[in-house]
């Protein structure tokens, strides 16, 4: 008997192919160091695939990773869990490479670490060029509260720039 | 609202952005460890099942049998047959479960796993041949036929309890049917997760 693995599977793979920057951007953002990164990743990719078998593409897909990805990442239960020590994530150390390029990524990070994880959630999307209909729809605020928002975290990016 | 969309910092912002989108795109994840890590979630939804189902049928043993005798006055070898049948059910999906755990499919090797698996497809399947469908022929004939006994000397209560029982009793057949195709459908799945496993390693040897 051949043995073949549910289709189900392969299309979830390959959709976590297609998206592992943006899963790994969201857990890096909202991470302290390399471990939490890591266990974040294992995380936001569990709950994906166990919400996958319900997603039913009521809305884009892009738009439901990234809403898993900003849930698992922001919960306040997470932190109560406790981890399996299972490594299941990428190869590589934003927090202690020091090439340039990983000091520029670093840059970054220490800029949306020290906003709220709220409105980091938000810069990423912005960051990301997403138009404000979208980033309302992944977050759940209206437009307009988007754009007053994100009016008040570039002012507040501006000053830590300052600073 | 523009000028501030592009300032210098936003700028630099999105341009450090772009890099970090980069040095991910050309990053792979960590395949063994997702493909194990959703085998173990396979393999912990076929424990939960069965944790669940002995539960309810252990909580429904005693009730039946005592209803089948105290209430419908069912001989007390078939509801002996009846209760002892499904308790041994029980240990049996005990012992499968026992043997098949989870947590090796994170920490011991995919042949191990593998063996684990195909060893609950066999139980299971030999567990429906030889001992389920015979049982529950066995029970289901004799039940009726001291059914037919009781409702000729009895009163129209015992014709309705069998009647119900019966319907009932198929139902769950037909059910566990269901979930017996299920669990080898997530079996033959985990199995194919392996193989899919062993020819990526494979490939990097």
């Amino acid at each position: 008997m051949k043995y073949t693995m549910n289709p189900q599977d392969i299309e979830f793979e390959r959709i976590i192919h297609e998206h592992k920057s943006t899963i790994y951007t969201v857990c890096y953002m909202f991470s302290k160091d390399a471990d939490e990164v890591n266990d974040l990743f294992q995380e936001v990719l569990i709950n994906l695939w166990k919400g996958y078998a319900s997603f039913k593409g009521e809305s884009k897909l892009e738009t439901w990773i990234w809403r898993v990805s900003f849930n698992t990442c922001s919960s306040e239960k997470r932190k109560r869990r406790l981890h399996e020590d299972i490594p299941l994530a990428m190869d590589i150390n934003l927090f202690c490479d020091m090439d340039d390029d990983t000091q520029q990524i670093q840059m970054l990070y220490r800029r949306i670490h020290r906003l709220k994880p709220f409105d980091r959630a938000i810069v990423l999307l912005w960051l990301e060029g997403l138009p404000y209909e979208e980033i309302a729809a992944i977050i759940g605020i209206s437009v307009k509260n988007v754009s007053v928002r994100l009016y008040r975290i570039k002012e507040e990016l501006k000053k830590i720039s300052d600073q | 609202m523009t000028q501030h969309i592009d300032s210098k910092e936003l700028l630099e912002m999105k341009g450090q952005m772009a890099l970090l989108k980069q040095k991910l795109e050309k990053e792979t994840i960590v395949h063994e460890q997702l493909m194990r890590k959703v085998m173990k979630v396979k393999a912990d939804s076929l424990r939960t099942k069965a944790i669940l189902e002995s539960i309810l049928a252990l909580t429904v043993i005693p009730v039946f049998t005592w209803v089948m005798h105290s209430l419908f006055h069912f001989s007390i070898a078939l509801c002996l047959f009846f209760g002892i049948a499904v308790t041994c059910a029980q240990i049996y999906s005990y012992y499968i479960h026992h043997h098949f755990r989870p947590k090796d499919f994170i920490n011991n090797s995919v042949i191990e796993a593998k063996k684990e698996t195909l060893q609950l497809k066999t139980y299971y399947a030999n567990w429906l041949k030889y001992i389920s469908i015979p049982f529950d022929i066995t029970f289901l004939t004799w039940f009726i036929y001291e059914a037919i006994q009781l409702s000729q000397a009895d009163n129209t209560s015992t014709i309705i309890f069998s009647i119900s029982f019966v319907v009932i009793f198929i139902t769950v057949f037909i059910l566990a049917m269901g979930q017996y195709f299920k669990i080898q459908r997530t079996a033959d799945e985990i199995i194919g997760h392996i193989g899919e496993l062993c020819r990526l390693n494979e490939k990097k040897l």
